[in-house]
């Protein structure tokens, strides 16, 4: 029994070294979630929030009687620091059925983030094997049906900066890719106290999140992991522009006209179910 | 056992890749019959254990334990292959429940829930005759239909089994049906648990038979990243004379 438990973890780290992957061969695979779980908790957190504000936001349009009770929901949730991440289609079942492509692409850039983080925290990772999941996993994201195309640049409604809802979101895509950064530029002894003073920072802002709308958080925060993965942390930015950019439709017409929402988004981000 | 085997065996498990199963994507029987229309992912698989224990009105109780593992093989499409032992096989191997029998199943979307229809799938099984005093090949055919709502989700279903070897006065076709709910038990800002519930109306093994109807209740809570915990209970309000009072079901399912 020993010599089989040995030689099937031997089997598995040879697999991986070589770059086959069987289901269970992975020695990064949720990577954060066991080796930063203040991180990770946080980063559920924040997840929880933008499901359901978008999902809100979907049912009842974007305005200040929905913001503060959505608010309200977030904060509680950043303080109850969620051990997993949300199940979107519990979370935002009404925006699965009715805008599918939508979902589906907000889904899958959720994936994108998490495995890209995971391999940066890997306990094996090193630039030649962090660069080559960061790829494996860009190759797989673009593959994907529901991967957003570069949508035409346009400028951001400025009111959504009066909705407290936005600027906590915006405040957890700021950890996001500070956390980026941090376990992008460090070793792996130097990745646990840059993570906590991050975390700490992060927890003092986090009742006064700045009014100003950021969306570009990974070039402006993140110069290394930039510099290392410019197409993961274009994509990143790109992912919190789509979200922002749908409250932002919502905010301009409300919940009413959803399909009209839907199909303007879709056409900008190249999707289509 | 060695002490290696199982600490290797807990950092694979903890290693699996991201991407896997959700929470929401309902297995049959795991807690309760009651299943979604949402075929595992491809590249997902999920290993289940779990245990069950019936006590019936005749009081010829049966326990055991249940093994299944499901895979996503193409997108909208899963195989499955699932086995359950039990005490006093041959007693209800009479009454057409198998000890050790081997349920092998095909699910497959047919179309993705929208704003105006629900999803629709569709699933075989065929029952492999490799337990204990099994009976020759049965085989099923169901249509599951899900719709979610705003805070709960709808499920239905509705089969029928083609008992390929009957015993005298064992029905050829029996026909099912299968409704229930399930909902985030402590709301969509906290989706770890599920709780579900659902009523099965089956048509007697017996021709002739009383159509019996059972209620069962179920939970899902997520353990680990990729671990969940799931408990059921179940009791038929009607049906034959020896039907089930009341069932309870244990187990793990972890998504690789």
């Amino acid at each position: 029994m020993k010599r089989a438990g040995l030689l099937s973890v031997l089997l598995c780290a040879a697999c991986t070294g070589a770059g086959i992957r069987l289901p269970f061969s992975s020695l990064h695979g949720n990577a954060v979630h066991r080796f930063f779980p203040d991180l990770d908790r946080r980063e559920n957190a924040v997840r929880y929030g933008r499901w359901n504000a978008l999902e809100s936001a979907w049912i009842h349009g974007v305005h200040p009687e929905s913001d503060r009770r959505l608010s309200l929901d977030l904060l509680a949730t950043i303080r109850r620091l969620p051990d997993f991440p949300p199940d979107p289609v519990l979370c935002a079942p009404r925006l699965a059925r009715e805008a599918p492509a939508i979902f589906a692409a907000l889904e899958e850039a959720d994936r994108f983030e998490h495995e890209v983080t995971d391999a940066l925290a890997a306990t094996d990772a090193t630039p030649e094997t962090t660069a080559s999941r960061v790829e494996r996993s860009l190759v797989r994201y673009r593959r994907s049906r529901y991967a957003l195309d570069a949508p035409p640049a346009t400028a951001i409604a400025p009111e959504l900066g009066r909705f407290e809802t936005a600027r906590l979101l915006l405040e957890g895509d700021w950890l996001f890719a500070h956390a980026a950064e941090d376990l992008a530029a460090s070793s792996w002894q130097d990745q646990r106290w840059k993570v906590r003073e991050t975390i700490d920072r992060y927890d003092r802002e986090i009742d006064s999140p700045p009014a100003a709308l950021e969306i570009s958080w990974y070039r402006t925060f993140a110069p290394t992991f930039t510099r290392d993965y410019p197409a993961a942390a274009e994509l990143f930015d790109r992912a919190t522009r789509y979200r922002v950019e749908i409250f932002a439709s919502l905010l301009a017409v409300g919940s009413a006209d959803r399909r009209s929402v839907a199909a303007a988004i879709e056409r900008r981000y190249g999707l289509h179910e | 056992m060695s002490r290696f085997s199982p600490l290797a065996l807990a950092g694979l498990l903890a290693a699996a890749p991201a991407g896997a199963q959700q929470i929401s994507n309902l297995e049959s029987g795991r807690p309760v019959t009651m299943d979604d229309a949402t075929p595992l992912a491809p590249g997902s698989l999920s290993f289940s254990a779990d245990y069950a224990y019936a006590r019936r009105l005749d009081n010829v109780d049966y326990a055991g334990p249940a093994f299944s593992l499901v895979g996503g093989v193409v997108p909208g499409l899963e195989l499955g292959a699932e086995t359950r032992l039990l005490t006093n096989p041959r007693l209800n191997a009479s009454r057409g429940i198998g000890s050790g029998d081997l349920d092998v199943h095909l699910l497959g979307a047919v179309r993705k829930e929208s704003a105006g229809a629900p999803g629709l799938a569709v699933r075989v099984d065929a029952f492999l005759p490799t337990g204990f005093a099994s009976h020759g090949t049965n085989l099923s055919a169901e249509v599951i239909a899900t719709r979610s709502f705003d805070s709960f989700r709808l499920h239905a279903t509705l089969g029928d089994i083609y008992v390929g070897s009957t015993r005298p006065s064992q029905r050829r076709n029996e026909v099912y049906g299968v409704l229930g709910f399930d909902v985030p038990a402590f709301g969509p800002w906290r989706t770890d648990t599920v709780a579900m519930a659902d009523v099965v109306v089956r048509q007697s093994v017996l021709t002739g038979g009383n159509v019996s109807v059972g209620v069962e209740l179920g939970l899902r809570h997520r353990i680990g990243m990729h671990t969940l915990f799931y408990a059921g209970l179940m009791s038929e309000v009607a049906g034959e004379p020896d039907r089930v009072r009341y069932r309870g079901i244990l187990g793990l399912t972890h998504f690789f």
